[in-house]
């Protein structure tokens, strides 16, 4: 099963505006995801990012579906 | 409170103050933030801004409910730039409109330290040097 990821930033500077993993099911935990993107994307491993679930932030323990809109967010520097 | 917050892909787009002040704000704290060059020793010749507009409705209106709670304000406002914006240009304007200058004073403040650490924005500066993403955080 694939999961869609919304880039931001330099992610998508790197990687394009989305990029798509493949997760065992779903509901599946925003860490699976994630260990997905990373296995795949071996070079962001030194760039940190927070993640944004329905456009709100949320933690790796949250629960994600199919439908759900994932973001990744790299360090913010706004103003 | 009365909110305003937006995101501008030109500079004329910045808002007029009038529409927000009221004769209860005894205050209007205003901060501008402008391109500023040189940056590190290097000509900045512009800045590019990339936001996330739907989540940062969501934060700017997490920020201003935090705010709220923390000052007496009427009214708050941010607008910021996205797209390309030259040294010499606006690329933020942060109101605060309160009975008194205290917590005007303050909560610009925290909104400005706010943004700067939670708000999806993010900046490339492109200098006579080159270009790099700035990271304030996480």
């Amino acid at each position: 099963m694939m999961k869609e990821i919304h880039l931001f930033g330099i992610l998508k500077e790197q990687y394009g505006d989305t990029v798509r993993v493949e997760v065992s099911a779903f509901p599946s935990t925003l860490e699976e995801v994630v260990n997905a993107f990373r296995k795949n994307h071996s070079e962001v491993n030194d760039i940190p990012f927070l993640i944004a679930v329905n456009h709100f932030m949320a933690t790796p323990n949250d629960n994600i579906n199919e439908n759900d809109h994932m973001a990744l967010l790299p360090p913010v520097s706004g103003g | 409170m009365k909110t305003d917050f937006q995101l501008i892909d030109n500079a004329k787009g910045f808002p007029d103050l009038e529409q927000f002040r009221s004769s209860t704000s005894g205050a209007e704290v205003v901060f501008n933030g402008i391109v500023r060059t040189p940056n590190k020793g290097l000509e900045v010749l512009y800045l590019e801004f990339e936001a996330y507009e739907a989540l940062f409705h969501n934060e700017m209106k997490r920020i201003a409910e935090f705010l709220e709670s923390q000052f007496q304000i009427n009214a708050l406002v941010l607008h910021h730039r996205i797209g390309r914006v030259l040294p010499g240009e606006l690329a933020i304007v942060a109101v605060v409109y309160s009975k008194h200058r205290k917590d005007a004073f303050q909560a610009c403040e925290m909104l400005m330290n706010e943004l700067k650490s939670s708000v999806p924005i993010w900046k490339k500066e492109f200098n006579s040097d080159g270009s790099f993403w700035v990271s304030q955080t996480p």
